[in-house]
């Protein structure tokens, strides 16, 4: 069987199983936890733009996330937008804070990128805190609105939530699969895989790389405004280094720069410090143990590694 | 205006401690080429087992700071032969993935063992001084002291030992600190340890002024590499002159404005020199 088939059928199949699961899982905790797995596979994917297929490793993009999700709350709770007006206002923004942040730090390049990056976030999260009259400051804003009903389907149980949420997994998918294929998705690897070549052969790496992280902006935005509706509840925890730094770990654990790797990472391990609550906060020790794992050995993650072997 | 002198003093503790961290992370890049962005989580977990060690000697300060170097060190040589080399060959962005894990493990690790209350260290030197109006206790005296002898130390080991003086070469030019038979995995183990210990140090040196808890190494992280980028990664004196240029403007900024504008300086004073010296003020490549 050639991979073309292998690949229709894996794709036919998951998406299959995707639409029937929920109607067979009767507890509205995993349909949760499988709406918390698409939010971040969203965000999984943002990263990936401009750290798998670009080369940059942005760790700005918790702040970014929060930046998506702090406006599409106000937008709704403050200015009575509709959330099929805030979300993509969301995103635009989150990519505007993306492209101003990206002209100065991308002009640096290895350590120094990533650092300047940690620095945004750092920033970004203390003026969210900051600005208490819009952000609620460190006690955050409660009871931001669910979706309004498109035509006539509502968005008040779980199960719906679960649809809108896939469809926006979905589109991010096309999306960020659009780009890969393109012209556009080729330039952004050629200088991953080396500027100075790129910069020879035409490529200005330069406004490449903006455009990359604008475009990876906007897709953490999109993650933030549909955790922010989702959660209902918004505080500027969720916008700190760690949301990037997570988001990181399970990028790496299902391959860095592979479409199908965005899903595996946050669909095996996202979930592990909610049922180890008990146990206490174990978020960082598991996360961490993870990338250090993953990284020391197996560095291309599952996916990269699946399709090792099935090349070979 | 007295008021202004005590917060510039307050501000040269504070550098002082910057000033250990920010040499330890120059000294691991200049070696490895890593920018150890856990090395305030290294400066926490020292103030934590320093917190620990106390009681231990007979709330002996000083036996639970030489402890506390002494651990850390032995944790940091560790983790370089565990961590760091395993990726050594990889793409140079692997190394900089290894430091981030390292910082979220260690604050889960202590998280988990320590909870995440924040504990006060017993201080035996809290009395007060006076110098006209200015006051200060002896554990800011110690702190800078501390400071100043351990850099002297640092100094002297890197100029007089041989050791020291392969890691200076391996940091000026790599490809021939090799040719010349230095032996990189000896090395880079030491360079690690010692960074190590020096946020072990520093750990210990602050711990009785301010609080221990498992997030206190994030702000001083961010600090300690904008004076390092101020002077250019891998520099050590580029690296000293930053961290207490980056506390004095903290402290101005605290007296003047608000807490949160010192960040904002701080860190635009870093993207400022950044994008007209990109590789710092002192540092070559």
């Amino acid at each position: 069987m050639d991979a073309r088939k292998l690949k229709g059928i894996i794709i036919l199949v998951g998406g299959i199983c995707i639409i029937v699961l929920p109607f067979f899982l009767d507890n509205d905790f995993y349909i949760h936890i499988l709406i918390s797995v698409m939010i971040w596979s969203i965000l999984c994917l943002s990263l990936n733009i401009i750290f798998g297929y670009a080369g940059q490793l942005s760790l700005a993009h918790g702040a970014l996330f929060g930046v998506g999700a702090y406006t599409h709350a106000i937008l709704t709770m403050k200015a009575y937008w509709n959330f099929w007006l805030a979300l993509p206002s969301a995103a635009l923004f989150a990519g505007l804070i993306g492209f101003l942040i990206g002209i100065p730090s991308l002009k640096a390049r290895g350590p120094y990128f990533v650092i300047i990056t940690l620095g945004f976030n750092i920033i970004i999260t203390e003026i969210i805190e900051n600005l208490e009259e819009l952000t609620g400051g460190v006690v955050g804003l409660y009871g931001i609105p669910r979706p309004s009903s498109f035509f006539a389907i509502s968005f008040e149980t779980k199960i719906a939530q679960y649809f809108l949420i896939l469809t926006f997994l979905v589109l991010s998918l096309l999306f960020v699969h659009r780009i890969m294929n393109s012209i556009l998705g080729k330039s952004f690897v050629a200088i991953r895989e080396n500027e100075e070549l790129a910069g020879s052969v035409g490529i200005n790496p330069m406004n490449r790389k903006i455009l990359a992280f604008t475009l990876s902006s906007i897709l953490a935005g999109v993650a933030g405004g549909l955790f922010a509706s989702y959660v209902g509840v918004l505080v500027p925890h969720d916008s700190g280094l760690h949301v990037g730094f997570d988001a990181l770990v399970y990028l790496s654990l299902g391959g860095v720069g592979t479409l199908p790797g965005a899903i595996i990472g946050p669909l095996i391990i996202s979930n592990i410090p909610e049922i180890l609550r008990e146990y206490g906060n174990v978020t960082s020790f598991v996360n961490g143990g993870i990338l250090l794992l993953i990284i020391i050995f197996m560095p291309q993650g599952i996916f990269g590694k699946f399709k090792e072997y099935w090349v070979h | 205006m007295i008021e202004l002198f005590q917060q510039i003093f307050n501000g040269i503790i504070l550098g002082c401690i910057y000033c250990l961290l920010a040499s330890g992370l120059t000294l691991v890049y200049g070696v490895m080429h890593v920018p150890n962005f856990a090395q305030g989580n290294l400066y926490m977990v020292g103030a934590f087992i320093g917190f620990y060690l106390l009681p231990l000697f007979g709330a002996n300060y000083w036996l639970a700071l030489l402890g506390t170097a002494v651990v850390l060190a032995i944790i940091g040589g560790m983790i370089e032969r565990i961590l760091f080399r395993p990726v050594r060959d990889d793409p140079h962005v692997n190394s900089f993935i290894v430091a981030l894990g390292l910082l979220m493990v260690l604050e889960g690790i202590v998280t988990l063992l320590c909870g995440e209350a924040f504990r006060t260290f017993p201080s035996t030197y809290n009395y007060v001084l006076r110098f006209g109006n200015l006051v200060m206790t002896v554990q800011r005296v110690i702190v800078i002291l501390g400071t100043a002898f351990i850099l002297s130390l640092l100094g002297l080991f890197l100029r007089k030992t041989k050791t020291g003086t392969s890691i200076i070469a391996m940091s000026q030019n790599r490809e021939l600190a090799l040719m010349v038979g230095i032996n990189v995995n000896r090395i880079s183990m030491i360079a690690f340890a010692i960074s190590t210990g020096l946020a072990g140090v520093a750990g210990v040196l602050i711990a009785p002024i301010l609080l221990v808890y498992p997030h206190m190494g994030m702000a001083p992280l961010l600090i300690a590499f904008a004076a390092v980028i101020f002077g250019g990664l891998g520099s050590l004196i580029g690296a000293i002159l930053g961290a207490f240029i980056m506390a004095i403007t903290q402290v101005l900024c605290i007296h003047f404005a608000a807490t949160i504008f010192s960040n904002i300086a701080i860190f635009g004073l870093m993207i400022v020199i950044l994008i007209f010296r990109p590789t710092g003020l002192m540092g070559g490549d």
